[in-house]
């Protein structure tokens, strides 16, 4: 990601002013402080003790918490630890509000986990100016929370037709294999290889053969029958389709259809139409023996042959492994 | 402006009750002043612990002169309710005076707030 990139991720607005908890027994207090923090524009809650804070924080979350020190029951020093100690989804920006100012008190505070320490003379510019500070450090941290979710979103995606990469496959039918292991349920693998491809680019350009990946990678993204069957782009014009809780019988349907949902219209690219075919393997859990020894690579291996099956016997065809693969 | 105006009026009307509410708390605070000379433990606690309300509320609302008393009146009752204090017998006669302090900074900020 180039410097220009993390700068726009960076200056994204927070799609939300932080909510704000605010924890102190005296209820008058609270109304002040809600009348304040309210009045910045921020969205407030105020509860009595550290264990109704907590149970809040539980419940609708909050990413500010401004807290008495001395309370009954759980004190701000013990939520603040409480705080710290447990995980929630995102940072929570404690912080503590106290009468008084003696520095062991403080640095006990900051100890406990505090971000910042608000004397109760504070004025309202001075408590607002803080949660201007609080808001723009949870913004960085949401900037890049964000920057990493895109980041691994495009280590997981191939660029050219936001489809799948390898690593994503490997990975998550590594994970679909597990989880079909676990419930007894089978995976099945379709592997998919656009016939003659190379003639495509040879004749009509690189720049017409990424057209046509591209819209391959659509019509088998089309062609799948439930929302958790997926595909990816395993390189060149190989790709793969995994279908969970799918018995190869019903994944070789599958791929009859998708064989001939590419086969049954020509490509339009930009320099007219090509008719375009391809060859399917079709591998799953179910013919590995024993099925506890089932893994991708296995898998793979079995589709491969599958496939090559279908290109000896002339392509634009289905190859589904039997209980014992051909060798 | 018209926010801010809002605002300010919210604050003030909340400021006020907060100073009647103190100014009913220090009919207590007169009740248990006895608690020091008698030498009763929970009594001198619970001035500690309304003292440190007052003096927490009071420097929130921005009466200053309430809160800096009601500190010296924490700090005093923690000092009496200290196991290793010797002096409690000066601590009784300076709370007293202590008691008596808080009672004017409460009565003379509740007349400029207009709220007795």
């Amino acid at each position: 990601m180039d410097f220009l990139e993390t700068t726009q991720i960076l200056a994204l607005p927070v799609a939300l002013l932080p909510r704000v908890l605010i924890v102190d027994d005296d209820p008058l207090l609270c109304e002040r402080l809600e009348a304040l923090v309210e009045s910045a524009g921020f969205q407030v809650r105020a509860v009595s003790n550290g264990a109704a804070a907590l149970a809040a924080l539980r419940k609708d979350g909050a990413s500010i918490v401004i807290t008495d020190l001395h309370m009954p029951d759980m004190d701000g020093l013990t939520l603040c630890r409480t705080v710290r100690a447990e995980r929630f989804d995102r940072y929570i920006y404690m912080v503590l509000l106290t009468a008084q100012d003696a520095e062991t008190v403080l640095l006990e505070g900051l100890a406990a986990g505090a971000d910042d320490f608000v004397s109760k003379r504070v004025s309202p510019a001075q408590l607002i100016a803080r949660l201007r500070t609080a808001q723009r450090i949870l913004g960085l941290e949401q900037s890049l929370r964000n920057m990493i979710e895109e980041k691994s979103r495009l280590a997981t995606t191939d660029a050219l037709t936001g489809a799948s990469n390898r690593r994503y496959f490997t990975r998550h039918l590594g994970r679909e294999i597990q989880r079909s292991r676990r419930d007894g349920l089978d995976v099945s693998l379709l592997l998919l290889d656009i016939d003659h491809f190379k003639q495509i680019n040879d004749r009509y350009g690189h720049a017409v053969g990424d057209e046509v990946l591209r819209e391959f990678a659509r019509r088998i993204s089309a062609s799948l029958p439930r929302k958790s069957d997926w595909h990816a782009r395993l390189g060149g014009e190989e790709f793969a389709i995994v279908l969970g809780e799918t018995a190869v019988r019903d994944a070789t349907e599958v791929a009859e259809h998708v064989c001939k949902q590419i086969a049954g219209t020509a490509f339009t690219v930009s320099c007219g139409s090509i008719p375009v075919t391809v060859s399917i393997g079709v591998s799953g859990t179910e013919v590995v023996l024993p099925p506890s020894e089932a893994s991708v690579d296995h898998l793979l291996e079995i589709a491969d042959r599958c496939l090559y099956a279908s290109k000896d016997a002339g392509r634009n065809r289905v190859t589904a492994a039997q209980r014992h693969p051909p060798t | 402006m018209q926010d801010q105006e809002q605002l300010k009026q919210r604050l003030t009307e909340i400021g006020g009750r907060f100073l009647r509410r103190t100014v009913s708390e220090m009919q207590r605070l007169r009740e248990l002043a006895t608690a020091v000379s008698e030498a009763d433990a929970a009594g001198v606690t619970e001035i500690a612990q309304t003292a440190h309300r007052i003096h927490g509320g009071g420097g929130m609302f921005g009466f200053h002169s309430i809160s800096e008393a009601a500190h010296q009146l924490e700090v005093a009752a923690r000092e009496w309710m200290d196991p290793d204090s010797h002096e409690r017998s000066d601590l009784a006669q300076r709370m007293e005076k202590l008691l008596a302090d808080l009672e004017q900074a409460v009565q003379r900020t509740a007349q400029q707030q207009n709220v007795l």
